[in-house]
């Protein structure tokens, strides 16, 4: 029983680090029971943080790759759009896409990646992977307490 | 630029990265054009000045324009060059180099501040995510 409730409480934690980011998540709507568990939830953002990670090295490799046209990855927008919708959520079709944000100002040679904007990125994306690898560790470490129990 | 999520003091610091990356492209474009007479238009190289501006929020800096600085052009006694005036004297660009070295400095220096504010942010935050080992 006191295990049931942490868990609860590492749920809203997740969440409230996703609203803090700015993915539109109210922590007031009861948005958690549409999904079957956090452990889905956190999988998929482990996988997207891993191909935004792929997606920033790609950047930075063509810096100076003349037309190159940076490269993003699009997953919390659709994350947030999904727990919206009315109906069940399945994860597993819940794809992280690449995009090109086609945003930043483009130099002579026709290419926009920024090495510093690059970089900033990656501390937020290596931050991010921290969190959700930590969050799935606990659920795990929990799961094995859970089974250890006589 | 508005940034108000939990890491907006990493985008913070990293437009203040990007605007002294610009800020140092404009005095190297100054000092390799310190001796530039003919930037076209008959006049020699103008100095160039890089203007930020911010929208007094907390959103970092953003560059607004490369403007012209429009001090006087020195004049050089050189009787022998082929843009030598009557008088033998060669309008030359308005670019104090002594000036230029210290803006690079100051760029330097605010570049090191930033990437100090990144690292220590960072630092922060895996601390915070200690919490959860």
């Amino acid at each position: 029983m006191l295990k049931m409730t942490s868990f609860k409480r590492l749920a809203r934690f997740l969440l409230m680090y996703l609203e803090r980011q700015g993915l539109c998540i109210d922590i007031g709507k009861p948005q958690m029971s549409k999904t079957n568990s956090i452990t889905a939830l956190l999988e998929a953002g482990v996988k997207a943080e891993a191909l935004r990670q792929k997606a920033i090295s790609n950047n930075v490799a063509n810096l100076e790759t003349p037309g190159y046209r940076r490269i993003d990855v699009k997953f919390e927008e659709l994350l947030a759009k999904s727990l919206d919708s009315s109906g069940s959520v399945d994860l597993s079709e819940l794809e992280p896409q690449i995009y090109r944000p086609k945003l930043t100002p483009v130099k002579s040679n026709g290419n926009d990646v920024s090495l510093e904007s690059e970089v900033g990125a990656m501390i937020k994306n290596s931050l991010r992977y921290t969190l959700y690898i930590r969050l799935l560790n606990k659920k795990y470490r929990g799961i094995e307490s859970a089974i250890n129990t006589k | 630029m508005k940034v108000d999520n939990f890491f907006s003091p990493i985008d913070i610091a990293v437009s203040g990265l990007q605007a002294q990356g610009k800020q140092m492209e404009v005095i190297s474009s100054n000092v390799a054009n310190a001796r530039t007479s003919d930037a076209g238009q008959g006049e020699p190289y103008r100095r160039l000045e890089a203007a930020f501006k911010s929208d007094g929020d907390l959103g970092g800096v953003e560059l607004g324009e490369i403007l012209p600085d429009m001090g006087d052009f020195l004049r050089i006694y050189d009787p022998g060059n082929p843009r030598a005036d009557g008088d033998g004297y060669v309008a030359m660009p308005n670019i104090n180099l002594p000036v230029e070295m210290m803006n690079l400095s100051i760029a330097t220096r605010v570049y090191q501040a930033n990437v100090a504010v990144l690292m220590r942010y960072q630092r922060m935050v895996e601390t915070t995510l200690e919490l959860l080992r």
